[in-house]
């Protein structure tokens, strides 16, 4: 039945003083803010019950392509032509950027108001690559959620890993042995200089310097083999495991890794050789993209951006995890909260990471790499086919998963783009009740229209590649 | 410039219990001074301590007003808001809003329970 004026909601709807006020304001008055994306996101996750309107302050993308009416009406009425068609019309102008632009790094589409070049307000709009990992998570047994958590920030599978089993071990209250916890920290710390790496080449093409591009893939690739001989995967590794970690790295895993940190500092000299005193590398980042201390923690902005704002705080150290505590580290931070300090505070992790591996490798305790608890994990190949009561083990795990205690934990991690958290609840069957993630990303894409406010369409560019924004964990 | 930051800020040592607290009246008397505790007070219906993790639960006409409190009480950042579904159970559903203190370093969970339908106001004019 089709929906008419009639219909006393549509009619409340239609007549609403709250939301025509909304709608009258001038697109550039209402401002994309910290709650806001988190709550439409719930919202949207509860479409079922009846899912409000958007709240009233948000923003959507089709809202600002499509023209309002009283703008048509009104440009045709004094001959302007909507949408700054009219060189001379003091209107501003809406212009669609991506989900197909190759500076977007994935399928982020952004609506932008513009004033000339300058930009007057901007929404993101997400979506293009939502995969519903967190509704199938819920149909998964908790150790088949694994491989699907590398999935969602695709630069860092390992640090997803971390993250789920860590919320999961809570879940079991399951001591994790010191060894894999040393393993975790060490593949982590690799997994940051990786997913760093892809965010240099990738930010630094974006601005046209190529050759730092090339740079960095040639010293990924040794990484990727590094994954690759410890799990069986270059990207995708799952290797990181309830309990433990899946495998003893093999043979000579270790001189591998101390060769490729012994050389990689001056890989790390060579890229700031290219770039530090590259006039075109310092004019397009410096006092590009300024986000505040206060707008970055009101926002939600976590990690490197935060940092780079002067705040001071991250979750290793802060808030340690898989045994953090016992490692030595700086945490740079920058008071110029522009695109460059950005850059200063990631290459600065970077050499402190190097740090991090060298006392991982160093500090190696000998022992298992899993916990002792055979209802959980998953025996080892030989006992299983020796030991009758290995093989049930097996076989339950395998068909039935295991139950875990009921309850809601929230594991937090530092993952490379800023705090990752993952909240699973549990409702005491083989399967969780709900899982789901919070990424850096889709709080420090809140933050975009703060810092390309009043800045040319070129800098979107620059900032966007600042923040290290993967697609994969917005979008889930 | 890299500072040599390590170590260097107090820990909040009054979350030390590591047992279980389940019930309102429970946890209120055994973390009296926790900084949630004393900022939410009156707000709480029901909470508990759980695996080192504090959650209370707050009406649903009273979430503005409990992160207002919240924010006072030394939780300066919203980490997250989600949802969790507990068909078949009444009420049906559960707004978890994550928040994290910089300075305590301690995070605190506030949930509210919705019955289908139901509407809960926004804390946008708490955390911009």
């Amino acid at each position: 039945m089709p929906t008419t004026l009639d219909d006393p909601k549509v009619a409340q709807e239609v007549h609403n003083p709250d939301t025509d006020i909304e709608r009258n304001k001038a697109p550039h008055a209402r401002d994309v803010t910290g709650a806001t994306l988190h709550e439409f996101r719930t919202a949207e996750s509860l479409l079922t019950a009846n899912a409000p309107a958007p709240l009233p302050g948000t923003v959507i993308a089709e809202d600002m392509i499509v023209p309002g009416v009283e703008d048509v009406v009104l440009s045709h009425e004094i001959g302007h032509k909507p949408h700054g068609s009219d060189p001379v019309s003091d209107q501003t102008m809406i212009l669609n950027m991506g989900p197909q632009h190759p500076s977007t790094h994935g399928v982020l589409r952004l609506v932008i108001e513009l004033d000339g070049e300058t930009i007057v307000s901007m929404s993101p709009d997400i979506g293009y690559l939502h995969t519903g990992i967190e509704k199938t998570c819920e149909a998964k047994f908790y150790a088949q959620v694994i491989p699907l958590t590398d999935r969602i920030d695709y630069l860092a599978p390992m640090t997803n890993n971390t993250a789920y089993c860590l919320a999961v071990e809570k879940l079991l209250e399951l001591e994790v042995p010191e060894r894999a916890q040393y393993l975790r920290v060490l593949f982590n710390e690799l997994t940051r200089l990786q997913s760093h790496l892809v965010w240099l080449g990738t930010h630094a093409l974006d601005i046209g310097a190529l050759t730092v591009f090339l740079y960095c893939f040639r010293e990924r690739e040794e990484l990727m083999r590094i994954f690759e001989a410890v799990s069986g995967q270059r990207m995708m590794t799952s290797y990181i495991r309830v309990g433990g970690v899946s495998l003893e790295p093999p043979a000579g895993l270790y001189d591998t890794i101390r060769k490729f940190l012994k050389k990689f500092p001056s890989r790390i000299d060579e890229y700031e050789g290219l770039l530090n005193n590259n006039p075109i590398w310092k004019s397009r980042l410096q006092g590009v993209g300024y986000l505040s201390g206060e707008d970055a923690v009101a926002l939600g902005v976590t990690g490197p951006p935060l940092r780079a704002s002067g705040v001071d705080f991250d979750v290793r150290r802060d808030m340690p995890y898989s045994g953090y505590e016992k490692f030595q580290f700086n945490v740079p931070t920058s008071k110029d909260g522009d695109v460059w300090a950005r850059y200063v505070v990631r290459m600065i992790e970077m050499r402190e990471s190097i740090k991090i591996c060298l006392q991982a490798l160093d500090g190696m305790p000998e022992g298992r790499i899993v916990a002792i608890a055979p209802k959980i994990i998953l025996p080892d190949r030989e006992q299983m086919k020796t030991g009758m009561e290995s093989l049930i083990h097996h076989f339950k795990i395998v068909t039935e998963g295991y139950a875990v205690p009921a309850g809601e934990v929230t594991s937090s991690v530092e993952s490379p783009h800023g705090m990752m958290n993952y909240y699973v609840v549990s409702d005491g069957t083989t399967k969780p009740l709900r899982v789901h993630m919070r990424n850096a990303d889709f709080a420090t894409l809140q933050a975009l229209e703060t810092m390309c406010k009043g800045k040319l369409v070129a800098d979107v560019v620059a900032i966007i590649g600042s923040i290290d924004i993967v697609l994969g964990a917005i979008d889930r | 410039m890299p500072e040599d930051t390590q170590n260097t800020r107090p820990i909040n040592d009054t979350v030390a219990t590591p047992k279980a607290i389940f019930g309102k009246d429970a946890v209120m008397e055994a973390m009296a001074d926790h900084i949630a505790i004393m900022g939410l007070g009156p707000l709480i219906v029901d909470a508990k301590w759980d695996r080192k993790e504090l959650t209370l639960t707050v009406a649903a006409g009273t979430v503005v007003n409990a992160a207002k409190a919240a924010k006072a009480a030394g939780y300066n950042f919203l980490e997250d808001v989600t949802a969790v579904d507990w068909y078949p159970t009444e009420p049906r559903f559960q707004i978890s809003y994550s928040m994290l203190s910089h300075s305590f370093r301690q995070r605190l969970r506030v949930i509210t329970r919705l019955n289908e339908g139901e509407q809960v106001a926004s804390i946008t004019g708490v955390w911009p």
